[in-house]
């Protein structure tokens, strides 16, 4: 019974031992790794689709951003956008996008040249939002708002520092609150701006198209 | 038709000079570029052709991509009656994919996001009889561009770009389709700026 019990112990160190040394390799593999392909910095120009706002209206846009890996599987995207949707012809409204995301990368391998890579994403974004009705008389209202956002997206490497990006995320903006809505005067259509009290929510689904250019490494690799 | 064959002619004279010169060591990474051409644009939606100079600078990080920057500087539009666009500048700014060849013939496709300085006039019963000028806005603009740049001797080459800019011009007055397909020619120099070939 003593010498049963010795045993179970003993399969409980090696079990312990096992585990520390387990822990150990991955920590050191993680560090490799992290020292590998951590601090990549890349520029890039994008085009973004903004659809569902409240304008039921499409939305284009053109921008700029920039990325820094921060390891194997975790890249950070910087990013700038100026969006200009035409409400139905009734008017058009200007929003200025500016924020980061993190990307978590669904490859065991990312950015391989010739491959597609896959990721979700999460971020923050900061919104000028501006309304504009072509009617006459009335007023244009302008907003402030901070967004979250989450979506998904791809890499397609061309080459090992050139790469087109196209995601898809759906950004929620929570700020001041910018009414809208289509009037009508007898049979003449036009868009009301109304600027009301409190907080308001609205969201749209930005669908965006990316060039980056790996420029070089702000730490690690060389 | 005489005119056109004599300008055709003249064409393949030079390209038959450039690539008698040709050096396939041309393209490669460190290589900076820049060109100044004339464009020609129809606006399908708008049925005008517009004219500009334009003027582009380009750096090849690797033999087979580049990073590129256009300037379009609006002339003015052609034969028509009823005057639509005042200005239309546009900035563009993206990258290229050159397909390698073994000569100085560098074809390649690219991707630039841009915006546009816009301003026209428009048609209001109420304001005038005549065409009022509206406010001039800045637009995003979405383009691609395919064409070649034919590298003959060490500092210059001849470029061709086709490209398709999708965009619309918003104001309170006017909405307007700005989507345009242009073609741009010109001469452009070059020069190694890493100083070794690759």
């Amino acid at each position: 019974m003593v010498k049963v019990h010795k045993v179970l112990k003993l399969k409980h160190l090696v079990f312990f031992i096992n585990f520390l040394l387990f822990t150990f390799i991955c920590n050191a593999q993680t560090k490799k790794d992290s020292a590998s392909y951590g601090g990549q910095f890349s520029l890039g120009m994008r085009n973004t689709l903004s659809v569902f706002t409240d304008a039921q209206s499409v939305g284009m846009g053109s921008g700029g951003e920039f990325r820094i890996r921060l390891d194997k599987l975790i890249n950070t995207e910087w990013f700038a956008d100026y969006i200009s949707t035409d409400i139905q012809g009734l008017g058009y409204r200007r929003d200025a996008h500016i924020g980061w995301s993190v990307l978590f990368y669904l490859s065991k391998n990312p950015l391989t040249v010739g491959k597609v890579t896959f990721y979700l994403l999460a971020g923050h974004c900061f919104d000028y939002t501006k309304v504009y009705s072509v009617y006459p008389g009335v007023a244009s209202a302008q907003r402030w708002s901070s967004a979250v956002q989450g979506g998904m997206g791809i890499h397609w490497n061309l080459t090992k520092k050139l790469d087109i990006s196209l995601l898809s995320q759906y950004m929620l903006h929570l700020g001041t609150n910018v009414i809208t809505s289509i009037d009508n005067i007898g049979s003449y259509q036009y868009l009301s701006i109304t600027q009301g009290p409190g907080l308001s929510r609205e969201g749209h689904l930005l669908t965006t198209l990316t060039v980056n250019y790996e420029i070089g490494n702000l730490w690690g690799r060389k | 038709m005489g005119k056109k064959v004599s300008i055709s002619f003249m064409f393949f004279m030079l390209c038959g000079y450039f690539a008698g010169a040709q050096d396939s060591t041309i393209v490669h990474k460190g290589l900076l570029r820049t060109a100044g051409t004339f464009a020609f644009g129809t606006m399908p939606e708008n049925n005008i052709t517009n004219a500009y100079l334009t003027g582009n600078i380009e750096y090849y990080a690797e033999k087979k991509i580049s990073v590129r920057g256009d300037v379009y500087y609006f002339l003015n539009s052609l034969k028509q009656n009823n005057p639509l666009l005042n200005k239309n500048d546009a900035l563009y700014f993206g990258a290229f994919y050159h397909i390698p060849t073994h000569s100085g013939f560098d074809p390649l496709i690219g991707l630039q996001p841009g915006i546009s300085y816009t301003q026209m006039f428009y048609n209001s019963i109420e304001v005038s009889p005549n065409p009022v000028l509206d406010v001039a806005t800045i637009c995003p603009l979405f383009s691609t561009v395919v064409g070649f740049n034919f590298f003959g001797e060490k500092w210059f080459h001849i470029q061709i770009n086709v490209r398709y800019t999708v965009g619309e011009h918003l104001t309170a007055a006017d909405e307007t389709n700005i989507s345009e397909l242009s073609f741009n020619f010109g001469l452009g120099f070059n020069l190694n700026v890493l100083g070794k070939k690759k």
